[in-house]
């Protein structure tokens, strides 16, 4: 090849060789927008009972005690959900001067949470009925329990016990 | 007589078709047009704060929030392959959750898209093959959602940006 048919190879090569670097250029266009979003989750505890009224009847007597045996009840459940830290579940009754003994024991406590092995309802301050819930949601069985002596006679007693979530 | 008034009279619309004819005069330019390609995205603000409150007893996912408020407007003449992507400038801690969906007219939406993992340079398609002109006007959901376990989120400045291209 000429030298001048050389020079004007190269010439045409790079002029071919920008005209690809422009449309490059063409197509790397873009146009931006942006947008602040201020994000946050505050504290929740969330607690709910399934199972409705409850219907304890001592009807029952042990034929070797001769004492009433307990009625029970396992048909609620407990949901709860907490994102906080070291939380715990309370138990409380609105009966402060009860003479039936009402006991509770949470059972099958999914996930997070330890459960106290029974707590008894007198009317006192709350029972800490499952410990250590943190970040999360569980359920458990609850289980009512209730029991009287031949000596305490015969009678109707009605409790209104509250669950709470509250700090561990 | 009236053969010499016709004469001068023919003589002088002669001389004037004359005069007319050497005073004319043009001159021509070359005008370039060009239209240069055009990207434009604006948004119409920011969104109100996303905040979770509240939640179901027994599940973890608690209940999100959401915010409808902003609107989107682009502009382009490239082509039918202009899309729109989206990225956070850092991603979202584990056991929280953005999603955004832009409405598009021009496009193709790809609807509700989670962007918690994206970040600058990783963004993702929130509308694709749009057409070419305006679309104007069109609404930018945000959903945030969170888990029970991954506690709780004090408030926290996420950029989101949209990017609209080829």
């Amino acid at each position: 090849m000429k030298p001048k048919t050389q020079n004007m190879a190269r010439n045409l090569a790079g002029s071919i060789l920008l005209l690809v670097n422009l449309t490059s250029f063409s197509n790397a266009q873009m146009s931006s927008a942006t947008q602040i979003l201020t994000l946050s989750v505050k504290e929740l505890n969330a607690i709910d009972l399934v199972g409705g009224e409850i219907d304890l009847q001592i009807n029952r007597v042990s034929e070797t005690t001769n004492q009433p045996l307990p009625a029970e009840n396992a048909g609620s459940r407990l949901l709860w959900t907490s994102n906080g830290e070291n939380r715990k579940i309370t138990v409380a009754t609105n009966n402060t001067a009860a003479r039936f003994s009402l006991r509770i024991i949470a059972k099958n406590v999914s996930t997070s949470g330890s459960s106290a092995t029974e707590v008894i309802l007198n009317g006192d301050a709350p029972k800490d009925l499952i410990r250590s819930v943190s970040r999360s949601s569980g359920s458990c069985t609850i289980k009512y329990i209730a029991a009287a002596d031949v000596s305490e006679g015969t009678g109707t007693e009605h409790h209104l016990v509250t669950y709470t979530i509250t700090g561990g | 007589m009236k053969k010499s008034i016709f004469g001068i009279t023919l003589l002088a619309a002669c001389v004037l078709m004359i005069n007319g004819a050497y005073a004319q005069a043009s001159a021509n330019q070359t005008v370039n047009l060009s239209v240069n390609t055009v990207y434009k995205i604006a948004t119409s603000g920011n969104p109100g704060a996303l905040t979770v409150t509240t939640g179901t007893a027994g599940t973890d996912a608690l209940t999100s929030v959401s915010d409808a408020s902003t609107t989107y407007s682009i502009t382009q003449n490239f082509g039918p392959t202009v899309k729109i992507t989206a990225n956070l400038d850092a991603v979202l801690q584990s056991g929280y959750t953005l999603q955004l969906n832009l409405a598009s007219s021009k496009g193709t939406s790809a609807g509700t898209v989670d962007i918690s993992n994206t970040s600058t340079g990783s963004g993702v398609s929130v509308v694709t093959g749009i057409g070419m002109g305006a679309d104007a006007g069109k609404s930018i959901t945000y959903t945030f959602s969170a888990l029970a376990s991954a506690g709780t989120l004090t408030s926290t400045t996420k950029t989101v940006t949209l990017t609209l291209t080829n």
